[in-house]
């Protein structure tokens, strides 16, 4: 059930309407849950069974942790050991699947025979990471267990995160699953716009950017300038699309009632790495930055025998190490984790570190208008660096493979034909349109009050024109010639 | 969290009726379209009537239909030498059931001299999948051989698709109703802009777009992948449901005007390399598969089954699907050797 199906907002308003009916938190919390695991097991019965199994498994070992003091370490450990193995077991097992098949095919053996593929459940990645941020705060005593079982399901199954987040903390969810929740207008005040610009982002920009850019990484030795122009153009589509889904997760948990986080703060005005990092996928950054970065940072600070730079170097290439091989197993994901974890080191090494890049003409701020010119164009150029950093980081992150990737950097010719510049600019002019809408709307956002018309104006002509794009999509893919 | 005041919502509500009114003026205007409007896409009465030229001035005795696989797959004038029948390819590339049923309607059982035989070339399930390959760029395909009052057409492949929230949209929201022509006309005004200020027209820049996208430049991995993605349509529970999809299907339409106009219809299925042999096909595809046959014996129409057949080794393919030229020339032999009991002397 896509979140921009018809089914979804469907079953969306049947799960609000017996939710809202029933009033009382615990049926609430029943009504919750099994609609989220009905949700979750639609796409494959099976999912909503290893997420019943998981989520069980975890309630009682965080329930241990506080019964049996002096055993935390190893049930920790347990838990650590069944998340991140089923994590790495589903996402992995293709990967050296597929490798360890090719191995075996140079052997003469035929590698199918030993080895199945393993299909990775919808939204595990996300939803171990919720567990593991969990079962880390219970076990360091930040948390308290959660008493109920069925508020902890839905704290893990919450059906409009599953599939693609945010990753949400206990301490921000739990609070509200656990208490009464009676229904507010402004609810619907704080869900409506969410709705509609995810729905604008996905149908509208996302899908429609997606279509051209798939192209361009389809064709076997494009020219630098499509690539270039097809990294910007994935820029474009990874921002609406993902933060399309945070945006209709966030609308319809709060038509249940339920505030839940802020994924994507503006992130391509990011100035430096760091920064881009807060604004970008904001939820797993502050997962990696709370369970990884700072834990690697202190355990390295304590042993004071390692020089400084590698104290300082080597948490943010572990993080992004990390980073990296949780967005998707591959070897272009593992290289784009590194990649910002050497951008990181490389920023911190700029004299002033992060704050001497940002200077003092910061995107958001009053100081805006302030600054001298010479403070604006330095930053502007700062800002520059800094979004073409964040695009080359995208090309890597997209290219169908390393080889090809190398390729369209060091082999593949500047420009192919004519023809070549003709398609360019039609690509750029499609990144103009539907970018436009965005930008118009972070200018509203900043300039005007809430309480203006244009917005409405603005809500209106959206509505117009995800109408026109539903269902409309003109498939215009490569299989056409098929 | 940011929260609208519901002074806001009322606004929203009022820009939004004020846009529904206006469009609901304009674009019936526009596209010369009233309201209701009849569900399902509208098409023009002109046919590409070049294949009944082709047919009349080779005296095709026997025309073969598909898509691209009978393109790469079936050397017309070898099979006509094998045969002994003045043989045509209609094969159009991107086609499906529902350019099949019309080619068959319009163009052949309409031609002033009718085939004997008409052979589809398929694979699977896509006989019984009126909806596949008709929307978007494909539309533009079905129209090319569809005629006004085709509202079979219209009702399989479109309507039959629809909830009843789009059929209510379609025919009382001229927004919904008009999109896919609003859409096209603001792709178009995107895609030719730009250029166009430059000196590069429409022509300059599809043009381009061809040359930079064909099938040649493409990763043939990324391609079989592609291939991969859209044909799972076709392996879905209700595709795969031979006795639920028949009525929704034009097979029935495809053999009634076979039957009427005394035409010997022949379905050859071809064999693709996701589902080499008979073991790595599905049970439920095995069971389609017998239905199909079982149907097609009732009903006088001819099934060849090629879908598993051993001389067609996987390097004659150049891709999942598509034979090579030298694997063209073979099946070819080996759909003349098939053919050859079934058809009569010329």
């Amino acid at each position: 059930m896509s979140f921009t199906s018809l089914p979804f907002f469907a079953f969306c308003a049947v799960v609000l309407i017996l939710y809202w009916i029933v009033q009382r938190k615990e049926w609430q919390n029943i009504v919750l849950l099994a609609a989220s695991l009905v949700f979750y097991g639609w796409i494959q019965p099976w999912y909503a069974i290893l997420l019943g199994l998981s989520t069980t498994l975890d309630y009682f070992l965080a329930r241990g942790m506080l019964r049996f003091r002096d055993r935390t370490r190893v049930l920790l450990y347990v838990s650590l050991f069944l998340n991140i193995g089923v994590l790495a077991f589903f996402k992995y097992f293709n990967f050296f699947n597929a490798d360890l098949a090719a191995r075996l095919g140079q052997l003469g053996l035929n590698g199918d025979i030993f080895l199945v593929s393993i299909v990775l459940p919808a939204g595990l990645s996300f939803y171990t990471l919720k567990k593991l941020g969990y079962i880390l705060d219970v076990s360091r005593g930040t948390l308290k267990p959660v008493e109920n079982f069925v508020d902890f399901a839905v704290f893990v199954a919450f059906f409009p995160q599953i599939i693609s987040g945010p990753i949400d903390r206990a301490q921000k969810l739990m609070p509200q699953i656990s208490s009464a929740r009676v229904w507010k207008s402004d609810y619907f005040s704080s869900a409506w716009q969410l709705l509609l610009m995810g729905l604008f982002k996905k149908i509208v920009i996302a899908d429609t950017v997606k279509s051209i850019v798939d192209r361009i990484f389809s064709l076997q030795a494009p020219s630098k300038l499509l690539v270039a122009i097809s990294a910007l153009g994935f820029t474009l589509q990874i921002l609406a699309d993902f933060s399309a889904y945070t945006d209709i997760s966030r609308g319809v948990a709060r038509l249940f009632g339920i505030e839940t986080s802020e994924n994507f703060h503006t992130p391509y005005l990011a100035m430096t790495p760091s920064e881009f990092w807060n604004r970008w996928h904001i939820t797993l950054s502050s997962f990696l930055r709370d369970y990884i970065f700072f834990p690697l940072r202190r355990a390295l600070i304590r042993k004071r025998s390692l020089p400084a730079w590698l104290v300082n170097a080597i948490p943010p290439l572990v993080t992004m190490f990390v980073s990296g091989i949780w967005h998707g197993a591959g070897w272009t994901y593992l290289v784009w984790g590194l990649y910002y974890g050497f951008l990181i080191v490389a920023y911190q090494q700029v004299p002033g570190g992060s704050a001497g890049i940002q200077g003092d003409m910061r995107p958001v701020g009053s100081k805006l208008a302030c600054a001298l010119w010479v403070g604006k164009l330095k930053n502007f150029l700062a800002w520059l660096l800094m979004f073409s950093l964040v695009v080359f980081g995208w090309l890597i992150f997209r290219a169908p493979s390393i080889e090809w990737l190398v390729k369209a950097l060091f082999v593949f010719p500047w420009i192919s034909t004519s023809q070549d510049f003709i398609v360019a600019l039609f690509i750029l002019s499609m990144l103009l349109a539907y970018s436009a809408p965005l930008l118009l709307k972070f200018g509203m956002d900043r300039y005007l009050s809430e309480s203006s018309w244009w917005f409405a104006i603005y809500f209106a002509l959206i509505t117009i024109i995800i109408i026109v794009y539903i269902n409309s999509s003109t498939p215009d893919f490569i299989y056409f010639q098929f | 969290m940011r929260v609208f005041s519901s002074a806001l919502w009322v606004r929203y509500l009022i820009s939004l009726m004020v846009l529904l009114v206006f469009t609901s003026v304009v674009i019936p205007w526009q596209y010369g379209i009233t309201y209701p409007k009849p569900n399902g896409p509208k098409f023009d009465n002109h046919i590409h009537l070049q294949y009944q030229e082709f047919i009349v001035n080779n005296h095709a005795n026997l025309v073969l239909l598909g898509d691209s696989v009978v393109v790469t797959s079936v050397d017309e004038s070898q099979l006509a030498r094998l045969t002994g029948q003045n043989t045509l390819n209609l094969g159009i590339p991107g086609s499906a059931s529902a350019e099949w049923y019309l080619m068959l309607k319009n163009i052949i059982a309409k031609s002033p001299r009718k085939p004997h035989y008409v052979v589809v070339v398929f694979r699977d399930t896509i006989l019984t999948a009126p909806s596949y390959r008709v929307n978007g760029k494909y539309f533009t395909m079905v129209d090319e051989v569809a005629k006004a009052d085709d509202t079979l057409v219209v009702q399989k492949s479109f309507v039959q698709q629809m909830n009843p929230v789009e059929k209510l949209a379609d025919a009382y929201l001229p927004l919904y109703g008009s999109r896919l022509n609003l859409r096209e006309s603001i792709d178009n005004y995107i895609r030719y802009s730009l250029s166009g200020w430059l000196g590069c027209d429409i022509n300059c820049n599809d043009n381009a777009s061809l040359a930079v996208f064909q099938d040649m430049n493409l990763d043939a991995n990324l391609l079989v992948e592609a291939i991969a993605t859209a044909e799972s349509y076709l392996y879905t529970p209700n595709q795969l449901n031979f006795a639920g999809q028949l009525d929704n299907s034009y097979l029935p339409d495809m053999v009634q005007i076979a039957r009427d106009n005394n035409i010997q219809l022949i379905l050859v299925r071809t064999k693709h390399l996701d589902d080499p042999s008979y073991a790595t096909e599905s049970a439920a595809l095995k069971d389609y598969i017998v239905a199909l046959k079982d149907y097609a014996q009732k009903n006088d129409v001819v099934v060849l089954d090629f879908a598993h057949d051993d001389r067609l080794t996987s390097d004659l393919f150049s891709d999942t699907h598509h034979l090579t030229p030298t694997g063209e020339g073979i099946f070819t032999g080996m759909l003349a050797e098939a053919l050859k009991p079934v058809l009569k002397n010329p």
